[in-house]
Order: structure tokens, then sequence, then C-alpha cells
């Protein structure tokens, strides 16, 4: 009989070759399968006298073609690929904003070109002061760009929100992953409870390891494989996504001191511990929230940091000037105060706000506010203390000047505890406007103060037509002993103060700026404030000089005072204030050879040639209606002037430093999203080939186990004749 | 390795994606002319791309500026050419005026023709270009120049000037204040003026004495120190000595020292004392010094004088006519003609210099007449040189303007250069990219039907076995 059963196991053996051949070709599209095989062996022989014989085939079990390894490298490099492709999708939108249309000839890219746009108006203005279609185009051209500000601002808006919607989306789908892989590990338990030992089912394990795949493509995660067959699913720090039948679920809430970011939230019974972005790594939702605090939000900070910059030192030059009218510059731009966030969690009612005043420190960083009794503000780019031990009497009069930024306790008060986040530079390319006062007739292109001589004057003597001091004026402080120093206004060559006394930590104040100098300083050292940087030129490191804050209003009182020089000889001169006819300085001495730099009330002219006797030079008001343009030539240099990051670069070099960042991003993502996608086509090649189903293999196999099934057929009618020969036998 | 059929189509997929990608890039670089599409393809050639173009529109921006400059400057030097020609003119009817001969139809007429040069220049004062007004420093939109009675014409701009940025360190003025060049002009011969100065105030001297211009002859000696400048030349006539005889003396009207010297207002350079007048031998009034008409008064020690010192002023000033004194007889009433010398002051003003000869012209008496074109002539080469120095002025200017502008469209092109080589595609190389990507495009499509189309299921016919 063994012969009979000999047969029929060949012939089930090559009919369940057949059934996992064609299982093969019906999956051979199927996202996850891996292919199957047979495993037959021989049949435990017959032990007879004249050996072991034969007992057919058996098929032990149906095996998947798998490496574990590869499965493994597959998913990281799966969840590394869809990381960097998502980050660079987001990315995709910023870096063509910011390039905007080029045109061949000119490198029009848009903030630049409007920014140009805007200078080129400033000059228009300058060219033509009285003109009024000239002085629309400076305002035209200023409203031009401040929408082009704000386009751009509304791009990384725009890329903010989608960014969150995506963080939501991501953390749903997560959460679904998370429940179909419990779902699967129950019935992995289920399948393998009825199973012979050593069975396993490998359609679900085909299922559970394409959602383990695409719940990678969202987070990165890590998978163990426990004794009972189920999957442990690990994400984040080492938080538990899946145990079991068991799974945890995330949740997004917003930001505690940024109302427009997501925070992920992993759910542990009735509490939510936040997961720090930097721990969620992989997949698209690490590529977002990279996306979002290494390139959305600095970027746009450093897009406000233009705005900001070129606004307030445009300004500042604007107060110095005079309009149309007579009457002194106001602000041109509005640039709205940042409000920091004050943390939901905050038990007081504190607001703090933030205020631009020196556009040269300005950071592209954001501060923390913690509120402990003082208020300690930390930057945290590179989480350093800025200040420390602030009193709320402190933060709330004179304020704290950090960075280019004065930071105000608007109202209220803080309980120890509270805490803030101020993002003083995020919103204020969005919120920039021309000032609504603006108009043809109220840009201050002129001066306001205007030099003559007297028509009789005798001498030779000329006076230049002087100018307003200003912040940008380069002004060396001297030390000519250890606790007295000079001051000079290197641009005018006006002296502004001599043999002051010093004091350690005083403010020193001239020109519209105001900064410190603490230390032990020693004869020679000297110190520099140009454009609102502060710099140390001579001398050892005993004494430091503090950052300047600007704020060029109020201006002189008495700068338009009617001032006349008058020669009381060829080499002395009396300066008289005759509005309040006060003396302002009594036998000056003058030297014909090199003339006299002179700065009183706010400002400088200088003295030239051979005055004699009772000659006199009027210093007075600007008066309205005049052509005169010198601010407006002052404002118009602003463009090239190297205002932005400590004097070193332009408004446009700051905006071409935010471009490079932007740009060197997307270009470093190109380069290794066609990196990872390479990897993933290689590690899939590698994996389909273990894995993979080729129909022509199948075919092959169909022909071989249709032969075998064949042969096994013939052989039992062999069988079967040689048993009808033994029965025909008829004793 | 084994391949699988799935792999056969992703693969073959992804090759065509990858193909028609690079295809699309190349069309558009093609097509806009510019490689970089976006930032992230060149980053680098990005960002500098913005700063040349920042270069640019910055240079651009100065050539405009030196187009305003140059068109204001043209204007200016246009209306000072023709101020200066109508000068040239001014002064040759002011030699006619001179003409003694002249009736008083010929002076009316040549009043009128001088009254038309003196409207056209006050004209030529107020010229504006694109509603700017260029004389008037830098209160271009009011009119520098008005006339409010006739002769006084006052200043109403300031000092100031409107400047142009022609390059990132230079500006230049581009409007010139009127006052200094119409206005602020030296008198007399530039150095002192001469006048016919009675010694009392509103009469006028009595005789025909006419004083010269005057010119120095030796700077050093005039402008030595000490020198206060301020002289008088006195005149009183005898004619009780037969045939009358006229005097003079020379008195220094302030505190002046002349070769280590001191004299006190009053006192004669001549004799070294007070100047008073004298008594000649015949009893009628004397000054030291005989005065021969037409001769050069010599302004230093001559033989003969009094005075030890051997004082010079380093100036000449000739004399014509005949001057004489209120009394020729009597020594104590004589009150002599007076004629002063001092340092010229910058305040002529074309116009009322112009308008002084209309005046005299019209109703002046011959002396009057005379005197007034003496200083007329000389105040008038005054003016000429003023205009000459405006007229150089902005010519420099305009050469300044010329060879920054030729600096800066040397410049443009180097910035369009940079862009252009920084971000432009190379048409030849990107069509040869275009042709080789196309042709690799369709080897993918027709290698992946052909392996597409292989299968083992095409020979596989259960029925043969």
């Amino acid at each position: 009989m063994s012969m009979f059963s000999t047969g029929v196991s060949a012939l089930n053996a090559a009919q369940q070759g057949i059934a996992t051949a064609g299982h093969n070709i019906a999956n051979a599209s199927t996202p996850g399968y891996h292919r199957q095989q047979i495993i037959q062996t021989a049949a435990t022989a017959l032990d007879t006298g004249s050996g072991f014989i034969g007992q057919g085939v058996q098929v032990t079990t149906v095996s998947r073609q798998i490496s574990q390894y590869l499965e493994t490298q597959l998913l990281q490099v799966q969840a590394q690929s869809a990381s960097v492709n998502s980050y660079l999708q987001q990315l995709q939108p910023l870096d063509d904003a910011l390039g905007g249309t080029s045109s061949a000839t000119n490198g029009n890219y848009n903030l630049s070109t409007a920014i140009q746009g805007f200078f080129a108006g400033v000059s228009a203005a300058a060219n033509n002061p009285t003109d009024v279609p000239s002085r629309q185009s400076l305002i035209s051209s200023a409203n031009s760009m401040v929408t082009e500000f704000q386009t751009l601002n509304t791009t990384f808006e725009q890329a903010r929100v989608g960014v969150n919607t995506q963080i939501q989306d991501s953390v749903s789908q997560i959460n679904s992953y998370a429940t179909q892989l419990a779902n699967l590990n129950q019935q992995i338990i289920l399948a393998q409870a009825g199973a012979p030992p050593g069975q396993v089912p490998n359609d679900l394990l085909d299922q559970r390891e394409q959602l383990t795949s695409e719940l990678n493509q969202q987070v990165g995660t890590s998978t163990v494989i426990q004794s009972d067959g189920t999957a442990s699913v690990f994400f984040g720090s080492g938080q538990t996504l899946v145990i079991g039948n068991q799974a945890f679920s995330l949740q997004t809430a917003v930001d505690a001191t940024d109302p427009q970011t997501l925070d992920v939230n992993y759910i542990l019974g009735n509490t939510k511990v936040p997961i720090g972005a930097n721990n969620i790594t992989g997949g698209s939702l690490g590529g977002l929230l990279a996306f979002r605090d290494q390139t959305l939000d600095p970027a746009q900070s450093a897009l406000g940091r233009v705005a900001a910059g070129l606004a307030s030192a445009f300004n500042t030059q604007h107060e110095l000037g005079q309009d149309i009218q007579g009457n002194a510059g106001g602000q041109f731009f509005n640039i709205p105060a940042a409000v920091a966030q004050g943390s939901t969690k905050n038990v007081g009612n504190a607001t703090i706000t933030t205020t631009v005043n020196n556009p040269q420190s300005l950071t592209t960083s954001d501060y923390r506010i913690d509120f402990n009794g003082t208020y300690t503000i930390t930057r945290l780019s590179d989480n350093t203390v800025q200040a420390s031990g602030v009193s709320a009497a402190t933060l709330a009069g004179a304020g704290v000047d950090i960075d280019g930024l004065h930071f105000q306790l608007a109202s209220g008060t803080a309980t120890a505890g509270d805490t803030f986040e101020a993002q003083p530079m995020r919103e204020i390319a969005g919120s920039l406007s021309v000032a609504p006062n603006i108009n043809t007739s109220t840009i201050a292109v002129a001066a306001p103060i205007t030099t003559a001589a007297t028509l009789g004057n005798l001498g030779t003597g000329a006076i230049s037509a002087g100018s307003v001091n200003s912040p940008n004026d380069t002004v060396a402080i001297t030390f000519t002993g250890a606790a007295t120093y000079n001051v000079v206004d290197t641009t005018t060559g006006a002296t502004l103060a001599t043999a002051q006394a010093y004091t350690s930590g005083a403010a020193i104040s001239f020109n519209g700026w105001s900064t410190s100098i603490s230390g032990v300083p020693a004869v020679g050292d000297a110190f520099q404030v140009s454009n609102g940087a502060t710099t140390k030129t001579n001398g050892g490191s005993a004494a430091v000089i503090a950052p300047a804050t600007i704020s060029v209003l109020p201006l002189n009182a008495n700068l338009q005072d009617k001032v006349k020089v008058t020669f009381t000889s060829a080499t002395t001169f009396d300066v008289l204030d005759t509005t309040t006819a006060t003396p302002l300085a009594v036998g000056v001495a003058y030297n014909p050879a090199v003339g006299a730099a002179i700065t009183f009330n706010g400002w400088s002219a200088k003295i030239t040639g051979n005055p004699v006797t009772n000659d006199t030079f009027n210093v007075g008001p600007t008066v309205s209606g005049t052509a005169d343009n010198r601010n407006g030539l002052l404002l118009a240099q602003l463009e090239a002037t190297n205002t932005m990051a400590g004097n070193t670069t332009s408004f446009e070099g700051a905006y071409s430093q935010l471009l490079s960042q932007v740009s060197n991003k997307g270009n470093e993502l190109n380069v290794s999203s066609a990196t990872q996608t390479q990897l993933v086509t290689q590690t899939q090649a590698a994996e389909q080939s273990i894995s993979g189903v080729n129909l022509d293999e199948e075919a092959a196999k169909l022909m071989q186990y249709q032969q075998a099934y064949q042969a096994a057929g013939k052989y039992l009618e062999t069988v079967n004749s040689l048993f009808a020969s033994i029965l025909a036998i008829n004793p | 390795m084994r391949i699988s059929t799935n792999m056969i189509y992703s693969q073959g997929n992804a090759t065509v994606q990858n193909q028609l990608q690079g295809l699309v890039k190349v069309q558009q670089q093609i097509s806009s002319g510019i490689r970089i599409t976006e930032p992230s393809d060149d980053p680098l050639a990005a960002t500098q791309v913005v700063e040349n173009g920042q270069s640019l529109a910055a240079t651009q921006q100065f050539s405009k500026n030196g187009d305003v400059a140059t068109s204001a400057l043209k204007a200016q030097e246009t209306a000072l050419n023709n101020v200066s020609t109508t000068l040239a003119n001014l002064r040759s009817l002011t030699v006619q005026a001179g003409d003694p001969s002249l009736t008083p139809e010929a002076r009316s007429a040549l009043a009128t023709e001088i009254q038309g040069d003196y409207n056209y220049v006050l004209g030529l004062a107020n010229t504006s270009n694109n509603g700017q007004y260029l004389f008037a420093g830098a209160k271009g939109n009011t009119k520098p120049f008005t006339e409010s009675t006739p002769g006084v014409v006052a200043y109403n701009g300031d000092q100031g000037q409107q400047l142009a940025q022609i390059s990132a360190s230079r500006q230049v003025p581009i409007s010139s204040a009127g006052v200094e060049i119409f206005q602020r002009i030296p008198n007399g011969n530039g150095t002192f003026y001469t006048s016919a100065d009675p010694a009392v105030t509103g009469t006028t001297n009595l005789g025909s004495g006419v004083v010269g211009p005057g010119s120095v002859t030796d700077a050093t000696l005039w402008n030595a120190a000490g020198n206060t400048q301020k002289y008088a030349i006195k005149f009183v006539q005898d004619t009780v000595t037969q045939p009358p005889v006229t005097t003079y003396d020379i008195v220094a009207t302030a505190a002046t020292t002349i070769n280590g010297v001191p004299y006190v207002a009053g006192e004669s350079l001549i004799t070294g004392a007070a100047s008073v007048v004298g008594t000649s031998a015949a009893g009628g009034p004397a000054y030291p010094r005989v005065y021969t008409e037409g001769q050069s008064i010599p302004m230093q020690k001559v033989a003969g004088d009094a005075n030890a010192s051997n004082w010079n002023l380093g100036i000449e000033v000739t004399m014509s006519g005949k001057p004489t004194s209120t009394s020729t007889t009597n020594p104590a009433t004589a009150v002599p003609d007076v004629f002063t010398i001092q340092p010229s002051v910058n305040n002529q003003d074309i116009f009322s210099t112009v308008h002084a000869l209309i005046a005299a012209l019209q109703t002046g008496s011959s002396t009057t007449l005379s005197n007034t074109v003496t200083t007329t002539l000389s105040n008038l080469d005054q003016a000429e040189v003023s205009i000459s120095k405006a007229i150089t002025n902005v010519g420099v200017t305009q050469n300044e303007i010329d060879a920054q502008q030729t600096t800066n469209s040397s410049l443009t092109l180097q910035y369009q250069t940079a862009i252009s080589n920084l971000q432009s595609t190379d048409i030849a190389a990107a069509t040869t990219q275009l042709t080789q990507l196309q042709a690799n495009l369709s080897a993918a499509q027709k290698s992946f039907i052909l392996i597409s189309g292989l299968s083992l299921f095409n020979y596989v016919n259960p029925s043969a076995a």
C-alpha cells in the first residue's frame, strides 16, 4: 500500500506547489507581499530488511522568502527618505518665493528688486525734492516694497499653516497605523494559537510588515518581535506605540508659548507628555518638524530682520530730516511692537513687548523670558542668558536692551514661574507698513538746519552746508586719563565733548545713541561707535563698551535755534544762540590753515577760509518749501551702507544671506533626496531579489509542478497496472 | 541577482520619470534663458546674482543721478554764458555812455538799451530747469531774484546747494547760490575800490574830478600787516595864486601802520602829521602836493615830502578832471573834494551796478556820469570775473560727472556681464543636453517595452503538455 501512498504524497506536494505558485502569481503586485515557497522533505523511510525504502514526499511548511536584515534596512532608508522628501516638499515654495522670477539682464529676485526699487524712489525724490510726482514715486515704491515683504511673509505663514495641517494628518495616520498594528498582532496570536507549532501565518505577517513600513514613512520607529509573535513598536525617545494588542496614541496640541506652533503629545493614560521635536526623527513627521525648527522659524525671522533693520534705519535718518512744510520728519515706516507670548500656563497677566532700537545688533533668534521674582531673558539660538535679575520695576520703567531690541513690560504683573517667548522678528515682515501720515508733503528730504555766510562779510571765510549729528556718524571715545575721556565725531571732525568724567557703567549718549563703558580704562584706550556698532579700537580688555541703543528722538530741543558765529579777530570767534540769547562759546581759537569743525545744539558744520573781524556766519532752521535734498541723499545712501548684522552687510546683503540659507538647504536636500531615493531603490531591489515575485520563475515552477503531478499520476498508473497484473493471475 | 517582475516595472517607471524631469528642467532653462530656475539649483550663484544685482541697480541709479545733474548743469552753463555775453555788451554800452559828446536823447536811448540788458540778466538769474530754479541755492522752488523797486533786487534763495549723488562716495552740486554769482561780487578793482566821497555826507564833490579804479603795484605792501587799507585823497584849489593851483593830501581814514610807522585817523601820510588845509604863499588853501590833471597819484613817499618814513602803499590811483574845494581863497573855510580808497568788499550787485548807470544816464550830471561810468566799468570787470568763475565751477563739475558716467557705464556692463555669466543658460550646452536627454528617454522607453514584453507565459501552453 505504501506505493500508493507514495504516489499520493507526490500528487499532494505537486498540488501544493501549484497552489503556492498561483498564490505568488496572484500577489505579484500586492504591496508588502513576500513570495512563498513550499518546503518539501522526503517522508520517513520504511525500515526493511533490504534497507530503508522511501515513503514519498511531505510538505513541511510554506515559508516566506525574506531577509530580516534587508527588511530592517529598508524600513530605515524609507523613513529617512520620507523625512528628506517631506522637508524638501515644504522648502520648495520658500525657495521659489525667495527666488521669484528672474530676468536675464538683472538679478531680479523679487524682494531684492523691491528694495532696489524703493531706494530708486528715494533717489528720485532726492533728485527732484519739490516735484510732487517724484515724491509720490517714493511712497509708491515704499508701498511696493512693503507689499513684497508681506507677500514673502505670507508664503512663510502658508508654509507654517501647511506644516501644522500635515502634522495633524501625520499624527492621525500614525494613530491609525498603531491601531491596525495592534489588531494584526491580535489576529496573529489567534492564528498561531490554532496552528501546529512552527507554522506561521505568512500573509498576516506580510500585512503587519507593510503597515510597519507605512508607519515608518510617517515617523521613524523601531520594532521588536516578541516571543509570542507580536511586534512591539517604539518611537521618539523610546515611547511605546504598540505593544501586543494594545495601541497608544499621539495628539497634537498648541504650544504653550507659541500659538502658531503645534506640539506632538504622547497620551499615557490621563496625562499628555510633550515629545520634543528633536526626539522625533525620520518619516514625514520628522521632516516637517525639522523644516519648521531648522528652516521656517529662522528664515521667517531673517526676513523679519531685513524688514525691521531697513525700516528702523530708514526711520532714524528720516527723523533727522525736515519735510516740505518745515516740520521735523516723523517715522516713515510703522514697525509694530512685537508682543512676547505668555505661556498658556501663566498665572500672572504681564504683557511684554519688544521694539527695535538698533538695526545692526538684531539677530534672528527668539528669546525666552522667565519670571521668578525677577526676570531672566535667554536668547534661544545659543541658549545663553542675556539678562538676569531684572526687577519688574526696571522692565516696566527703563526696560532692558538686548541685541538691538528693547524689552518692555507693557502692562500687568507676572507671577513666579510665568514664562514668555518672544519672537521679535517673526511677524515684522508681515506687519510692516508705511506710516499713515506719510504723504508727498511729509517726506523729510531736507535737512533741518541751513547755514549761511552774512552777505556783508569782508573775509573769504565760508561755512559748510552743515548736518544734523547722526547716530550713523563715526564717533571716537578716547581716554586721556584713567577717569577722563574725550569724544570726537570723526565723520564731521567736530569735538563733541572733552574731559568727561568717567564712571564705570554710566550711560554715554551722543548723536542719538546711548552706550556705556565699564571696567578700568587706561590712558589711550579708545572706543568707537559707528552706525550703532560699538567696538574697542585700542587698549587691553580691562575696559569694555556695551552695545549701543539708538533713538534720535527727541532731537536736540535747540536744534533749530538761530545761531550766530561772530569772528572777534581773524583767529577767534564767538558763538551765540540768538533765539535764546545764550552764548554757546566765547573766544574759540580759529586756525585759517585747517578751518574749524563746530558742533552746537545737535548740528555740525565746518568753517574754512580767512574770515576777518566782525564777519559772521548764521546757522538756523531750514525754511519750508525748500528744494534742499541733503537728508534725501543720506536716506538714499542707506542702501549701500552696512547697517545689518554688526555693520557687516547691507539690507540686500541680509536678504541674500536669507536666500543663501534657504537655497543651500534646498540644494542639500535635493542632493540627499536623490541619494535617499537611490538608497531606497537599491535596498528595495535587494529586498525584492529575495522576496519579490518573478512571473517567469513562477511559470517555470508551474511547469515543474505540473510535470511532477503528471509523473506522479504516471507512477500511480504504473502501480495500478502492477496490482492489476497480479490480480489478473487466476490461480 | 534575482529580478522580481515588480522591479522591472517600478524601475522602468522611475527611469522614464527621471529623464522627463531632466527634460522639463532643460526646457525651462532654454525657454527662459536662465540657468538657475530655483535658487537651490546653485545657491552660491543665486546669492552672487543678488549682490551683483544690488551693485548694478545702485550704479544705474548713479547714472540716472548723473543725467539729472548734467541736465541742471547744462542749463546753468547756458544761462551763465548768456550772462557773460550780455555783460560784454553792457561793457561796450558803458564805454559809449562815457562819451561826453552824447546828447540827452542819445543818453536816453542808451539807457533804454541798457535797461533791456538789465532785464535779460535778471531773467537769466531766474533760470529754471525742470521747475527748479538753478540759482536759488537749495530753495529750488523759490524765484531767487525779485525786483521790488527799480534797481533793488532781493535774493530769496539761500546759500545752500542741491546735490546729486553720482557715485557711492561723491556728491556734486547741481544748483548754485545765485547771491554768490550775481550779488556778492568784489567791487572796485577787486582789491580796493575808489569813490568820490564828499567830506560832508549828502553833498557832492564840487569839482569835476574823477577818480580811476586804481591798480595794485605791489600786493605785498598793500597787504602788509597793520595796513588797514582805508585812505582818502583830499583836494583843495587855490585861485589866489594865478594860474590856480590844485593841491592834495593823502590821509589815513582809520588808524594804520605803514612801513612800521603808526598813523592815527586823520593823519597825513605825506607830512606824517595831522592833515590840515595849509596856506599857500599867496594866501589861498593848500595841501602838501601839487596836482596835475590826468596825473597818477603816487601812493608813496616822493621827494619833497615832509614825512621822513619811506612809506609805500603798493597801489596806484589816477585822477582826471578838476577837483576843487568849497573855498578857493580862504584856507580856513576850504572844505576839500574827497576821494576815498577802501578794500573791496563782496557787495557789488550786478543789478544795482547797472541800475546806477541807467540812473546816471537818465538824470545825472556829466561828472556823476563819468564817475559812474568808471565805477561801472571796473564793477562789470569784476562781475565778468565772478561769472567766469561760476562757469568754470560748472565746467569742472560737469567734467567730473562725465568721467564718473564713463566709469558708471563700464561698471554697469561689468555687473551685467557678471550676472549673465552667473545665471544665463549656455544655449549650446543646454541644447546638446536636451538632445541627449531626449535620446536617453527614447531609449529607456523602448527598452522598457522590450523587457516588459518578455514573459515565459508567452510560451507556456498547458494543452501542449
